[in-house]
């Protein structure tokens, strides 16, 4: 094989014209492909290294399998996790319920909340009345009791679970955030009003602590998401979008494939002589298909090579040209990632080889001193 | 011709013609893909009617990222020509691991001036805990009418349950978001209850121009144009605040199109040139592919050109033939492979492996880029024949 190999290299380097049109035919379609997905890295590394760094202290921790409204966790984990150093934790649990004042009625959540009065006081919440720690007394959102048209020391009827109760209005609260449109209550009394759901959580916020053993509480079929997810919701979007810029690429192949068919046929048809030869002296079908696809495989290589640096190359210049017109800090030269070369080589390699292989074999099986056969023919 | 015609080996171009189809349809499919995604985001805020306009702050990036104060919606009551006000907070909040638009809307003016259908529940937004899901999006995360799910704000520590009471279709970006009542998205997006994030605007033309209301708005004098002023919807009573914050800020006012444009421009400098610069690299990238293929249709024919010439054909007569056949094949494989590109742009869309960001990409048929497809492929493949013919007369493919 190494000696088929070293005579195809000849072949190539011999007839340096047409190598060089195959080379680039096949190089121009590679960077066609590499010069956008470099591109597309250095565009998502710079909008990723740009995105503020907007955190959260808090997470809150649901049913591994959450889907909400019927995936509750037990009340006796909140001690498990005191014991893996979760600090704060604020147990809730979330009823939706409808309420009714008179003759106005709207569909919304009760959440219960352990220790409401400092909940509030942590959060800086703001009260209108007293806060609703003892049955029947519940605090109502700002925009719920404006909706229903509640005052402090009215009484609201609330429908839930097949069962109904009056409960009394202490306090009105105003955060511009969903409590807003709430009724909120202790969560020992909301478990009064619903025993089916006693000792259940729907979830529970907390502050974590550095170096969280997830897999402990996988094992607690819980699972942790931190709020506020900024971060990673940017570069998810981000991901998403250049991502697509990669799925662009993929019927671009079937080009290649085609590209690597034309180019085989025509090195296989201007290899007739040589093959020829190659049989005369002894020389098996078998090694007749390996020089002729060699042939084709060296010149694939090199328009890897070539398409590859090409794209890059291009790539850079164009995005340092736009870059300098987005005055950006964070410029970042585009690159392939060793991914996207592995991808590239690959799938370049599958394209061309099964452009390939047909060619190189009609050469191989193509009966001696045919004349008929001209150099060609597909 | 016709004994020109009649020496063609049609099975010896079946290769040549699927070439020419492939390249064809990749030079589609970029322009159709590349195209589709500048428009998609273009069209990012625009409902597809010519008087509605967006009102956002001028100094904002984008119309979705800025902040006006809700004190606004009152002066905009007041105007002569404004027929519907429609203010939204937008936010993005995850479902899990997926990204999703939220957007903070009033129930009863939206559907109308967005042009929103319902395709299942109801188009009621009863409280904060309901919300209404595109169709898009619906599909996309198996979501229907009286499903949950719990939103997590990527702006603030909000955290929502709401539950799916009605699934819509609008045929734009709104297909790919989540509706929610105004006051929720402003909790998502972190604002107060007198701030939103823009006011979309529907205006009478004829009494009201875009210059006219910019000039209104910047004037900053209280507007008296209006005998009765527009109904306050039942939403803006609730989040009225009897004290709310004047500020002081320069408005733009465009139409979506035009402001999402606009940002792509200023901030992504990206535009229709660039979206065309990407069709032009796969053209030039394939142009020596095409040359190679149809120089290889004429080549295969070299005896049958050979003889022609033998038999007294002039030169000019083989060249102008075998030109026209070029340009034939290609006119033929590229308009297949134009609509075959446009076709895997769609199922590419379809299964949602083309986006921009949250949003699916509607890939755009563009007449323009059909027929650039088929000049480019058609005028390489003129040149390649005439030059293969030429070689083949030269005898460079004497004797095989």
């Amino acid at each position: 094989m190494p000696g088929v190999l070293w005579l195809a290299f000849r072949s190539v380097v011999n007839d340096p014209k047409r190598s060089v049109l195959y080379v680039l035919t096949l190089a121009l379609l590679v960077a066609v492909i590499a010069a956008p997905m470099a591109v597309a890295n250095a565009y998502s590394r710079q909008l990723l290294t740009s995105i503020p760094g907007i955190t959260s202290e808090r997470a809150i921790i649901v049913n591994s399998s959450y889907t909400p409204g019927t995936a509750f966790i037990d009340y006796s984990i909140t001690e498990k996790l005191r014991a893996m150093g979760f600090k704060d934790q604020v147990p809730q649990l979330l009823v939706y319920a409808r309420v009714e004042k008179d003759n106005r009625s709207t569909s919304v959540f009760i959440r219960g909340i352990e220790d409401l009065g400092s909940f509030y006081r942590a959060r800086g919440i703001r009260v209108n009345g007293s806060g609703a720690e003892d049955f029947p007394d519940v605090n109502v959102g700002v925009l719920l009791a404006r909706r229903l048209g509640v005052g402090l020391g009215d009484v609201i009827r609330v429908s839930a679970g097949g069962q109904v109760w009056d409960l009394s209005v202490t306090g009105i609260i105003d955060c511009s955030c969903p409590f807003d449109d709430e009724v909120l209550m202790g969560l020992n009394e909301l478990w009064k009003l619903r025993p089916d759901l006693e000792n259940k959580l729907t979830l529970i916020e907390v502050v974590p602590k550095d170096g969280v053993d997830l897999e402990a509480l996988k094992s607690m079929e819980v699972k942790m998401l931190f709020e506020k997810p900024f971060r990673k919701a940017a570069s998810t979007a981000i991901s998403e979008t250049f991502q697509s810029i990669k799925s662009w690429t993929i019927p671009l192949y079937a080009v290649i494939l085609a590209a690597a068919y034309f180019a085989s046929s025509k090195i296989s048809a201007e290899s007739e002589g040589e093959v020829e030869v190659l049989r005369c002296i002894g020389a098996s079908r078998g090694t007749a298909f390996r020089f002729v696809f060699s042939k084709s495989m060296l010149i694939l290589g090199f328009a890897i090579l070539l398409g590859l640096s090409l794209g890059t190359v291009s790539a850079q210049v164009a995005f340092r040209a736009i870059s300098t017109t987005l005055s950006t800090n964070f410029y970042e030269a585009p690159s392939l990632t060793p991914r996207d070369v592995v991808q590239v080589v690959l799938l370049t390699l599958v394209s061309s080889v099964a452009g390939a292989i047909y060619p190189a074999y009609r050469a191989s099986v193509r009966k001696l001193g045919e004349e008929a056969w001209l150099s060609t023919h597909l | 011709m016709a004994l020109y015609a009649s020496l063609i080996s049609f099975r010896r171009l079946i290769p040549v013609f699927l070439t020419l189809l492939a390249v064809s349809a990749a030079i589609a499919f970029t322009a159709s893909t590349f195209m589709g995604a500048y428009r998609t985001a273009v069209g990012l805020m625009g409902t597809g009617s010519s008087d509605v306009l967006l009102i956002y702050g001028a100094s904002a990036r984008a119309p979705q990222t800025s902040v006006v104060p809700l004190s606004l919606y009152e002066k905009l009551r007041g105007i002569d020509g404004v027929e519907a006000i429609s203010p939204e907070a937008v936010s993005i909040a995850m479902i899990g691991d997926e990204v999703v638009v939220v957007r903070g809307i009033d129930p009863s003016v939206f559907p109308e001036i967005s042009g929103i259908r319902l395709v299942a529940g109801s188009l009621s937004l009863d409280g904060s805990a309901s919300a209404l899901i595109g169709e898009n999006l619906a599909r996309k995360m198996r979501l229907g009418v009286g499903d949950t799910v719990l939103l997590r704000s990527a702006f603030s520590d909000a955290f929502l349950e709401v539950k799916v009471v009605g699934v819509f279709r609008s045929g734009s970006y709104l297909d790919d978001e989540l509706l929610v009542p105004l006051y929720a998205g402003q909790w998502l997006r972190g604002l107060p209850r007198d701030a939103v994030s823009l006011i979309r605007v529907k205006i009478d033309p004829g009494k009201l121009g875009k210059e006219e209301l910019a000039s209104l708005l910047r004037s900053g004098r209280p507007v008296s144009g209006k005998a009765s002023p527009q109904p306050e919807s039942e939403l803006m009573r609730l989040l009225t605040i009897p004290r709310a914050r004047r500020f002081s800020m320069n408005y733009a006012v465009r139409s979506p199109e035009e402001s999402m444009r606009s940002f792509l421009e200023r901030q992504v400098k990206v535009n229709e040139v660039a979206v065309w610069s990407a069709v032009a690299t796969v053209i030039s990238g394939s142009i020596l592919l095409v040359y190679l293929t149809s120089s290889t249709m004429i080549v295969s024919h070299s005896r049958e050109i050979s003889v022609l010439r033998g038999l007294g054909a002039s030169r000019r007569n083989l060249v102008t033939r075998s030109a026209i056949l070029a340009v034939f094949s290609s006119l033929i494989t590229g308009v297949i492979g134009f609509f075959a590109g446009l076709a895997l742009s769609n199922l590419f869309s379809d299964i949602g492996l083309i986006r921009v960001g949250p949003y699916s990409v509607r890939p755009v048929f563009d007449v323009y880029s059909l027929a650039m497809t088929l000049i480019a492929v058609a005028s390489v493949s003129a040149v390649a024949a005439a030059a293969a013919v030429e070689s083949i007369i030269r005898g460079d493919y004497l004797g095989g």
